[in-house]
């Protein structure tokens, strides 16, 4: 019988956390199959040293980790070549937050935008407004300082906010 | 009342929230991900084997290095073991003509030299302060397109034939720092500056004998087939073997010398591997159904059986297609798995051996 205590097997972690790292996965990645990709490749690379990763106590940063660079080196590419443009007559609509249509609207529009920001703007953004994670934390996942994780989500917060102008210029009459 | 930063994170958050209730299910995931890594594992074995079978079975012998009989006199009450011992909690490595100290709880790799070496190559994956790789036939197996994060990351010294000198600088202040000695490419990669000097502080060359007691080249490269140590009445008595020093060859290397790793075991170990020697049966083999004689694969060892009054060596086949066993220059006796495995296990473990003997050589 196992210790309470006793680090967590493989499969019981799946279990337990693998849908919150798929929702991330798909934030970050933006497409349904190449995250399930990205996590498929993930969970297979951590089982097989699954006790390194729970020695050093932190599976969960490890496998997002994994998925961020998964994103970096294999998806940029594809995405990249895939990149959605939001359609500025979207901010041309009544876009107020008591409007449930142009509420919907605007995520669209947001959605559209966030999967055009550079791959690890994208991930420190999803960690800070999805997952709420401190600077730190966000820091250890994508191994760099503090430092750099506020200036990746100032400049992607500063990309997302100068494309909504552009595309309400653009699409004001 | 609300900033437009406010909004817009909050729009953000929203949008994010929303959005992620659209990805994919994870059922089934676990079960298959423990599938898919069981089958990359068996599929990385099989293509070690494979690598092995090509490389020992696939290609003729053909043996032209000239040993330079001053530095590969190997036999005989003449040539005493050099003892020379390592710095404390280090131990020394060597490879065609260059040893260096490691630290003593490294382990061994298989030689890559990217940061992934310590965490994809090898099956177990636990912690390990660090590990030593070589050059082999499994060098192009086993290590995935994805490095792990830093974290992760361990401390590494590879030996190889080629490179590019110079310091290479990663992430988390880990550098691959790679100088030539003797013709040698040692690189040794870490965070700790002082360790990776530490380390190339120790790196000399090997004239004659290595630390481990190994000549740096020995005769039976150039006569693989039918070379003999000195009889000198067959193995020692068991109670007055002090050491034994392992030393691998290489039988096609170009580079020279053809030392590829040597070791040395002492003790209870060293007792029982004389004993096991002594015990194997008389005879040759395990050998390949229908194999050619004078095929002899990659590599050959020399096991050197140091005693107060001289050495006595005892040679090892395993690569051959015909022929394979010990011979102790009076009487040649079986490969046995228990004699292989007190012989070559960790860093002395051969690169290639022919498929006839596999079942008895011990896990990597």
């Amino acid at each position: 019988m196992g210790n309470s205590e006793d680090p967590p097997d493989f499969q019981s972690w799946v279990r337990t956390h693998g849908d919150a790292l798929m929702r991330f996965a798909y934030l970050v990645i933006g497409d349904r199959d190449r995250a399930a990709d990205a996590v498929q490749d993930a969970l297979v690379s951590a089982c097989q040293r699954w006790q390194r990763i729970v020695t050093h106590g932190s599976p969960d940063a490890y496998l997002r980790r994994c998925v961020v660079n998964a994103d970096n080196s294999r998806w940029r590419r594809f995405l990249r070549r895939e990149r959605l443009e939001p359609d500025p007559t979207l901010f041309a609509r009544p876009s107020t937050t008591v409007d449930t249509a142009g509420q919907v609207v605007l995520e669209d529009a947001m959605w559209s935008l966030c999967r055009q920001l550079p791959p690890r703007q994208r991930a420190a953004i999803v960690l800070r407004y999805y997952d709420d994670r401190a600077d730190a934390e966000i820091a250890a996942i994508l191994g760099c300082s503090a430092n750099t994780v506020r200036s990746q989500i100032h400049r992607g917060l500063a990309t997302l906010r100068t494309s909504i102008h552009a595309t309400e210029e653009a699409a004001t009459p | 009342m609300t900033s437009p930063d406010d909004e817009l994170t909050a729009a953000l958050t929203h949008t994010l929230r929303h959005h992620a209730e659209e990805a994919p299910s994870t059922d089934g995931l676990p079960e298959k991900a423990m599938a898919i890594a069981t089958r990359r594992r068996r599929r990385r074995v099989n293509a070690s084997i494979a690598a092995i079978v090509v490389l020992v079975v696939g290609v003729p012998v053909a043996v032209m290095r000239t040993v330079d009989g001053g530095n590969g006199t190997p036999s005989g009450p003449a040539v005493a073991a050099k003892a020379d011992q390592a710095d404390p909690g280090r131990r020394w490595e060597s490879y065609h003509g260059v040893e260096v100290q490691v630290p003593e709880d490294w382990g061994y790799g298989i030689f890559q030299l990217t940061p992934c070496l310590s965490q994809e190559t090898r099956e177990k994956w636990h912690a390990q302060p660090g590990v030593v790789g070589r050059p082999g036939p499994i060098a192009a197996v086993g290590c995935t397109i994805d490095w792990r994060p830093s974290d992760f990351w361990e401390n590494w010294l590879v030996f190889a034939d080629n490179g590019k000198v110079g310091k290479d600088e990663f992430e988390g202040g880990w550098v691959k720092e790679t100088r030539r000695i003797n013709g040698v490419f040692v690189s040794v990669f870490s965070k700790d500056a002082a360790l990776r000097k530490s380390i190339f502080d120790t790196a000399r060359p090997v004239g004659g004998i290595d630390a481990n007691g190994c000549p740096s080249d020995h005769p039976v490269t150039a006569d693989p087939g039918s070379y003999r140590p000195d009889a000198g009445g067959g193995l020692p008595p068991t109670d007055t073997v002090t050491s034994i020093s392992v030393c691998r060859y290489a039988l096609k290397s170009l580079s020279t010398p053809s030392l590829l790793s040597s070791g040395r075991i002492t003790g209870r170990t060293a007792e029982e591997a004389v004993d096991a020697l002594r015990s194997a049966p008389e005879g040759v083999g395990p050998d390949s159904e229908n194999g050619t004689p004078g095929r002899f694969g990659e590599e050959i060892s020399v096991v050197r059986l140091n005693t107060a009054g001289g050495t006595h060596e005892v040679v090892v086949r395993y690569g051959n297609e015909v022929g394979n066993g010990f011979d102790d220059g009076t009487t040649k006796r079986r490969l046995t798995a228990d004699t292989l495995r007190l012989l070559f296990s960790k860093g002395n473990h051969p690169g290639t051996f022919n498929v006839s003997v596999a079942d008895l050589m011990p896990r990597q």
